[in-house]
């Protein structure tokens, strides 16, 4: 063996990504257990890429076509059950984050540092507006909602700011709302909006929610 | 007009012509409908997310602009949704609709040549390995292994940095790796 084991680098070594190519493989040809290991994530790389996709149902573009035709029939934006004060409360908060949004919002492939506390530095937005609710920092970009997850697949719970707009929908965490997943489909609606900076359906949306309250 | 490429199809599909448009959705429904199996662990639920992920597609057509590849674009929405269903089947207390202890059941009782039957019997190992993995995991092994992705394009889909890309990857394969190994036998 002419160095020490080299485990860690075989994944992007098997993708050719490795910067040091020339010395991993030298220490295969010198060491069994990195050998073994490479040849194991290899079979494994194969298996993968040898495993059929399902297959898709005959009539799936037909769906997709009358799932288009369906949606272009509906009118306007409507709520799959009557609103409650509080969702009314986050659409007034969300439209005025919009202000803040729209700082982020406009650029292609813009990216930007997120300065709260307790969010990693190296947290970044990239091509989207910053939407802050139920405690979750939110982003809403170009193609519809997520939540941010930090690089070990957990959520990023927004801790309260100096920011009083921002306190308020910090402390509003999923549980403590008590929001439904259907109102929160409809949140996620209006960040959608906001993503798509469609100001007239955040009009006619804000002026339902407020008729309904 | 099969033979397009993506991005010429997207033009048509932005002027109106649904003939390409439709042409985008045969061409990129199984691998969608694929990565979408992959996340949920139901075809079903697959199917019917990956159809929302072609109408929202259509939705955005208007916004979109070329980019090195469309693949980004539509495995990005599929991410998107994909997540999102997760998140709200968690919510109402529902996991992955494929419950691991069925899918050692996909081998065949029927009688089938046994290098036929050993390759069946393997990808349910290495399926049922998969959904023991995280959704990241799996995600970036799919975007990687499946769609053959390079780290650029899958870190533009996960939202994250190339170097995140690079060692998700490593995790998950490591991983994958040591619950197949653990499933004994010659899987590896």
């Amino acid at each position: 063996m002419s160095s020490r084991h080299v485990f860690d680098e075989l994944s992007t070594y098997i993708d050719g990504e490795s910067n040091d190519s020339q010395r991993i493989a030298r220490h295969l040809q010198s060491c069994s257990d990195c050998a073994q290991r490479h040849m194991e994530l290899l079979r494994l790389s194969n298996h993968l890429r040898a495993m059929s996709p399902p297959e898709v149902n005959a009539a799936f573009t037909a769906r997709v076509l009358a799932g288009l035709d369906a949606n272009s029939q509906a009118k306007g934006w409507h709520l799959p059950i009557a609103p409650r004060p509080i969702l009314a409360v986050a659409l007034a908060a969300s439209l005025v984050i919009l202000g803040v949004g729209a700082v982020f919002m406009g650029g292609q492939e813009r990216t930007t540092p997120l300065n709260y506390p307790n969010v990693a530095s190296e947290t970044l937005l990239e091509d989207g507006a910053v939407i802050l609710a139920f405690g979750k920092l939110l982003e809403a970009g170009a193609w519809g909602d997520q939540i941010l997850s930090d690089e070990s697949g957990e959520d990023l719970v927004l801790p309260p700011t100096a920011d009083a707009l921002i306190d308020i929908l910090a402390a509003w965490t999923l549980e403590e709302a008590s929001v439904s997943w259907y109102e929160t489909d409809d949140l996620f609606s209006v960040m959608e909006a906001l993503a798509l900076e469609d100001v007239g359906v955040l009009d006619e949306l804000t002026r339902e929610l407020w008729d309904e309250v | 007009m099969s033979e397009m490429d993506d991005w010429v199809l997207v033009e048509r599909a932005q002027a109106g012509d649904m003939d390409a448009f439709s042409c985008l959705v045969l061409r990129y429904q199984r691998p969608v409908v694929h990565f979408c199996a992959r996340m949920l662990g139901s075809e079903q639920d697959a199917e019917d997310i990956a159809q929302e992920v072609f109408i929202r597609l259509h939705r955005y057509l208007a916004r979109l602009t070329p980019q090195a590849k469309f693949s980004t674009v539509i495995f990005g929405i599929a991410r998107n949704l994909t997540l999102n269903f997760i998140r709200d089947m968690k919510r109402r207390g529902r996991g992955r609709s494929q419950p691991l202890d069925s899918l050692p059941e996909l081998v065949s009782t029927v009688p089938i040549p046994s290098h036929e039957a050993h390759l069946k019997e393997l990808e349910a190992h290495i399926e049922a390995a998969m959904a023991e993995l995280s959704e990241g995991h799996r995600m970036v092994l799919h975007l990687r292994e499946v769609e053959g992705l390079d780290y650029e394009a899958i870190a533009k889909i996960m939202k994250c940095r190339k170097g995140t890309v690079k060692s998700r990857l490593a995790r998950a394969r490591e991983q994958l790796r040591q619950r197949l190994i653990s499933q004994g036998g010659d899987l590896l």
